[in-house]
């Protein structure tokens, strides 16, 4: 069974870095979240019935894990060491800096919104994200209407 | 910029930096940060608490002190650590509901039950010291002074932990509220 599972991640492992670039900041917290998961998703496998896609259950756990981490707010820094600590700490590619910036937007929405839009970029449907989360299909229209229109000010 | 524009760019980002070694490492206990630093401050706590009623019948004159009080410290002391045990298992396995909103109902229930186990713990076995070091001293004025420092410490360190686990709980209720709306 771990073999499999392992299997699994090593596969589906973006998903991962995915979310701890939206949750987390540092490479640091990056990291810490990235075991943090595994290790949730490990201890969630023996349940996981295949009448979901794995990674839909993958990101169901995820999201979950990086929202149930209850960080105090952090003492605001120095601007410079701040961006030093973001970008400084691993050897960046320009893709990795495009990333960056992505995941800079999207920390900018709050934890329930960063959630939702993650599983629509995913190309997840409405109905697929209101079951991942367990809100209404509607009402999954409702907020990523409001996401758009918070994201196109961030954006611009 | 539309959001749609960035579903490309969300599906290529990430990496695949992780072996399946690494991987393997972080499904174990030893793997995890949280997890090991939590089993540390248990063995510590444990260790120390194990030392403590090993000696004190010798160190601490248990043997003169009256049984009810020896009985409160021990009770007292293993709820204590007891309490610590509830804290790993919590952050063993955090995830548990069909969906996410579930998880986090769920999480909510079990941090008040935590969080009144874990005040209360803390305050009996706080006043069971207290009490077991107390019982047996004459008392006068300047002893009075110093129990009642003592107390009031107690009581202001455990009224902190309450309020850490409130804005906890407040912080998952918060959450629950953002997706609901």
């Amino acid at each position: 069974m771990e073999e499999t599972f392992l299997e699994l991640i090593e596969e589906h492992q973006q998903i991962i870095h995915r979310v701890c670039g939206i949750y987390r900041d540092s490479p640091e917290d990056r990291e810490d979240l990235f075991q943090e998961v595994v290790f949730q998703l490990w201890k969630a496998y023996p349940a996981y019935e295949a009448r979901s896609k794995f990674t839909t259950w993958m990101y169901r756990i995820a999201l979950n894990t990086a929202m149930a981490v209850f960080r105090k707010k952090e003492v605001a820094m120095d601007l410079e060491e701040d961006m030093g600590r973001k970008y400084g700490a691993v050897g960046q590619t320009s893709v990795s800096e495009n990333e960056e910036r992505l995941y800079e937007s999207l920390r900018q929405l709050n934890d329930a919104e960063k959630a939702i839009v993650s599983l629509y970029l995913e190309d997840y449907s409405h109905r697929e994200i209101g079951e991942i989360i367990g809100i209404s299909e509607n009402y999954v229209g409702v907020r990523m209407n409001r996401i758009k229109q918070k994201l196109k000010r961030i954006l611009s | 910029m539309e959001l749609d524009d960035l579903k490309g760019s969300w599906q290529q980002a990430g990496s695949s930096d992780k072996n399946n070694a690494e991987l393997r490492k972080m499904t174990k206990v030893s793997g995890h940060p949280k997890l090991k630093r939590i089993r540390a401050k248990l063995l510590i706590e444990t260790g120390l608490l194990t030392v403590f009623l090993l000696t004190y019948q010798d160190a601490f004159d248990g043997a003169e002190k009256p049984l009810w009080a020896n009985i409160v410290l021990i009770v007292f002391g293993l709820l204590f650590i007891l309490n610590d045990l509830a804290g790993y298992f919590l952050v063993m396995k955090r995830v548990k509901g069909a969906t996410i909103v579930d998880s986090l109902v769920g999480l909510i229930t079990i941090l008040k039950k935590l969080s009144v186990f874990s005040v209360v713990s803390s305050v009996l076995f706080g006043l069971s010291l207290i009490l077991f070091f107390s019982t047996g001293l004459v008392f006068d004025d300047n002893k009075y002074l110093i129990l009642a420092g003592m107390v009031v410490t107690l009581l202001a360190l455990s009224y902190g932990s309450y309020q850490r686990w409130k804005r906890q709980i407040r912080h998952f209720s918060e959450l629950i509220h953002e997706f609901s709306g």
